[in-house]
């Protein structure tokens, strides 16, 4: 496959999200984002940690790494409540400077590990240590501006936690997708399902912490966060199912010995994971966001598209 | 009882399945190692462990006591305490997961002495050590 | 392969000789230690707690400061041998096993906090939930009744699996350590004698208590910080103190396993199985938690700024500048800044520079843990009702007697039981000829 469709298609995603004033672009490009900087980062935590497990599937994520390019043209600003009056950090032409800028620092770094991690340098240890300081810094960032600034003045601390957590889920999920794609039934499925086994329970435990310490507290200015989204229609439904796909699926089904090596199971699970990641967002910016149903689903077919491309092109090591 | 003692794990393995081609059950064979030798696992046929069922009915009795007590007890007294609900399940899902842990475990370790017949009281009190040596023992038939 | 195994039983073996002037003499300052301690817990329950420097508003000082702190260095055991099992990453061998016996003894050392701080320390049975004539049970819907599961838990489980691991090792004991103690090993093995059908229900047992101990490490120091993190005061009141006290124990427990498994490599002549290397990967996981540690300071200030609540930006201007600014940042010094010197891998591989890096660390740690209690006690809402402990030698005292009593333990362990996982390095090293 050339590179000129997908730079093509690159293109356009650009010129829809930065036409699309509805907010909509958030859920997209969030999903994408999660897949794109999970992909490279599960490789660096397998490089650090001397996995060598991971040595046939690393092309094939790690070529995710240039989709990360994209991202800093997909900074735009959407229908925040702080618009209305900014403050030294709210504000428009900061929020779109850091963002780009953090980006593109990301999508650099990314790219340079992968470059180390696929010749096999010396230094590719060194730059799986800078993309995760990288990636850590970033995210948090994006997860308290995208997302979390909604809610403003509401604040909690474990918020860029769970983002970055869920990234590496995406992570996992994209190498599970990979193993279904490369038809992979041996260690390496054996590994990613228990990954996802025991990331799903610590994403599960996290995502009770960040519950069950607000629901502790009952204080109003912390509760509003959950009865803004309970009181939608559906809104305990999105609660529900979010955590029914990020945790009860993958923990109860990768319980059973046989279902952690059957290709087709985890496959079906990875796409659960990264369902989940999209109710997540939506359960996130729904009381502040009007979802343009068609604008979604365009900019979702050629976000994933994109990413699924550049995968599948290397898919082969 | 035949005992054969060996330095090697490989002259060990070569012996054992001499011996089984010879006709010897494996019910008759009993192997000791100072390592666990799974190529003998499978020789002797040794079934896949049942102990996942004892740490199954373990942690699942933990989670239903964990919820069965405090919510009982709950309903036994009824009290509020800070506001919150009486049968507050993110409390009581703390409770219950640390029980199942608990539960899971000990049922682990009392069924793995059940599957291993151990304690064995005649090795406690004067004790057969086949030490570093990879051991087979055969019960000679009657 | 024979010649191997016997070697390292041998060289293992040989650190539960009779012990020498060395040996005794630090068993008598910990010994020591621990009586200092017992005889200040004595004489606070006699002349009560006002001796504790606790006060209103600050009532919960030193105590649950060391709670907290020797339920952290228990974590990093059961990191080091659950999770890393289930990471089948092999350099864990060679400490795992004074890992889990530094777990144990530091759950015992953390339990006797929550009576120590007890006013009515002869009712603590209270605690738990049994049926009795008042028909009174516990809060269930307290932090510090989960905290009583959890601890309890912890307690029971990684004594399980210290005991399940050294099985096959005690079997080894039973043979070649004679004298009385053999009877110890002779019933604590439970006649042990490696057989198939024993070895195949063993591996399963170790993975299921490996696989329970990893969710139970994040759950029980998640539930100790929920003892906080459940109030409402600044400082207290935030969602990320699970990781992030979860990380804080594991960064703790790493350097206080460096700060053990050094000075007892030297004496029990253990170079050849406790490498440079071993070290060097717990220095990574040093560095890597200290990171974690770092990133959620950093986290928890910039929220505070960003939300622009009052309370939380005076807290932590109050952390930074006020009372305990000493502390606070004697901690930064500790646990942020010393630890990045480990992105240098000369000195990751620098035994005398790990072992001082940990000692720092630990007391690094444990002011983390005194900064977090005491600042949000003593500075929270209204400025009526801010105040400062007061300086106690007992609860000093009960401090050092509680390391006294690690220590003690610890060296009891040293001589007691195989300080090494024998049966896993002839199981590595069985594997690695068999590839050959």
């Amino acid at each position: 496959m050339k590179r000129l469709p997908l730079l093509v298609a690159c293109a356009a995603l650009v010129v829809v999200v930065q036409l699309d004033k509805s907010g909509t672009h958030l859920l997209s490009v969030l999903v994408g984002m999660a897949l794109a900087m999970g992909g490279v980062l599960v490789v660096a935590a397998a490089e650090l940690s001397n996995a060598k497990w991971i040595a046939p599937v690393k092309r094939p994520l790690l070529a995710v790494a240039p989709v990360l390019f994209v991202f800093p043209l997909l900074v735009k600003v959407a229908p925040y409540p702080w618009l209305a009056h900014e403050n030294a950090w709210l504000r428009r032409d900061f929020f779109v400077a850091r963002d780009v800028v953090a980006l593109l620092v990301v999508a650099i770094v990314g790219n340079l590990f992968r470059r180390a991690s696929l010749a096999e340098s010396a230094a590719k240890g060194k730059w799986a240590v800078a993309y995760i300081l990288t990636f850590a810094a970033v995210k948090t960032l994006i997860a308290m501006d995208w997302v979390m600034s909604f809610d403003y003045p509401w604040v909690s601390t474990m918020f860029p936690v769970l983002y970055m957590v869920e990234c590496f889920c995406a992570g996992l999920a994209l190498l599970g997708l990979i193993c279904f794609a490369r038809r992979q039934s041996d260690g390496i499925l054996a590994d990613t399902a228990t990954l996802l086994f025991g990331f799903a329970l610590f994403w599960g435990g996290l995502y009770f912490a960040q519950y069950l310490t607000i629901w502790y507290g009952n204080l109003p200015d912390e509760v509003g966060f959950y009865t803004r989204r309970f009181a939608i229609r559906g809104g305990k439904c999105l609660f529900a199912s979010n955590a029914i796909l990020l945790f009860g699926i993958p923990f109860t089904l990768f319980l059973i010995h046989r279902a952690r090596q059957n290709v087709r199971v985890v496959s079906v699970v990875s796409l659960m994971i990264l369902a989940g990641l999209l109710v997540s967002r939506f359960f996130h910016i729904r009381p502040y966001v009007h979802i343009h149903l068609g604008l979604l689903v365009i900019q979702l077919v050629i976000m994933l598209g994109v990413i699924a491309a550049t995968v599948y092109r290397e898919r082969r090591q | 009882m035949k005992q054969l003692m060996f330095d090697d794990k490989d002259a060990f393995l070569a012996k054992l399945r001499e011996l089984l081609a010879a006709g010897t059950k494996p019910e008759q064979i009993v192997v000791c190692t100072p390592v666990p030798v799974h190529e003998a696992m499978k020789l002797l046929q040794v079934p896949e462990s049942k102990l996942r069922w004892f740490t199954f009915v373990g942690a699942f009795t933990g989670l239903l006591s964990g919820f069965g007590l405090t919510i009982y007890t709950v309903w036994s007294w009824p009290l509020i305490t800070g506001g919150k609900p009486l049968v507050s399940l993110p409390p009581f899902t703390i409770i219950a997961f640390e029980l199942t842990i608990l539960f899971g475990a000990v049922l682990s370790l009392l069924g793995f002495m059940f599957l291993s017949r151990l304690p064995v009281v005649k090795q406690i009190v004067t004790p057969v050590e086949t030490g570093n040596q990879y051991a087979i023992f055969v019960e000679e038939d009657r | 392969m024979k010649a191997f195994f016997d070697k390292v039983e041998r060289d293992v073996l040989a650190g539960m000789k009779k012990p020498g002037v060395a040996y005794w003499l630090s068993l008598l300052a910990a010994a020591g230690c621990f009586g200092i301690g017992m005889a200040c817990w004595g004489w606070q329950i006699y002349s009560g707690m006002h001796v504790s420097g606790k006060n209103n508003p600050v009532g919960w000082y030193m105590y649950i400061t060391d709670f907290v702190f020797w339920v952290g260095i228990a974590h990093s055991g059961t990191l080091i041998s659950a999770i890393l099992f289930l990471f089948r990453a092999k350099f864990r061998k060679a400490f795992n096993r004074s890992a889990e016996a530094m777990t144990v003894i530091a759950v015992m050392t953390a339990g006797l906090f929550p009576l120590i701080h007890l006013g009515r320390v002869w009712f603590f049975y209270w605690l738990m939930p049994y049926p009795n004539q008042r028909l009174l049970w516990v809060n269930f819907r307290s932090p510090l009744v989960w905290d009583v599961f959890a601890v309890s838990t912890y307690l029971t489980v990684s004594a399980l699996f210290f005991y399940v691991g050294m099985l096959p090792d005690l079997a080894i004991a039973r043979r070649l350590v004679s004298g009385p103690r053999q009877w110890l090993y002779r019933i604590l093995s439970l006649g042990w004698n490696g057989t198939a059908r024993q070895w195949n229900h063993y591996e399963r047992l170790y993975m299921f208590l490996a696989a329970f101990a990893t969710p139970l490490v994040i759950s029980v120091h998640s539930v100790v910080s929920w003892d906080f993190a459940m109030s409402v005061i600044p400082g207290w009141h935030t969602t990320i103190f699970a990781p992030y006290f979860v990380a804080g124990a594991i960064f703790s427990g790493c350097a206080m396993v460096i700060t053990l498994v050094v000075p007892m490599r030297k004496f029990l002549h253990l170079e050849e199985y406790i490498t440079l290397d071993h070290f060097e990967a717990l220095a990574k996981v040093l560095l890597f938690t200290s990171l974690i540690v770092s990133y959620a300071y950093i986290l928890e200030f910039a929220m505070a700024a960003y939300s622009g609540n009052l309370f939380e930006m005076a807290h932590f201007k109050f952390r930074m500048f006020g009372n305990f600014r000493e502390a606070y940042w004697l901690m930064v010094f500790c646990n942020v800044l010393l630890p990045l010197t480990l992105f240098v891998r000369k000195l990751r591989r620098n035994i005398p520079y790990l072992v001082v890096l940990s000692l720092f660390v630990n007391v690094g740690m444990w002011l983390e843990r005194f900064i977090i209690i005491v600042t949000g006690l003593a500075h929270d809402f209204d400025p009526y009702a801010w105040g400062n402990p007061n300086l106690s030698w007992i609860a000093i005292g009960i401090t050092v007697g509680s390391f006294g009593m690690f220590f003690m333990f610890f060296l009891m362990f040293v001589k007691l039981l195989p300080v090494v996982a024998i049966t896993e390095l002839k199981e590595e090293h069985a594997h690695e000829t068999a590839h050959v």
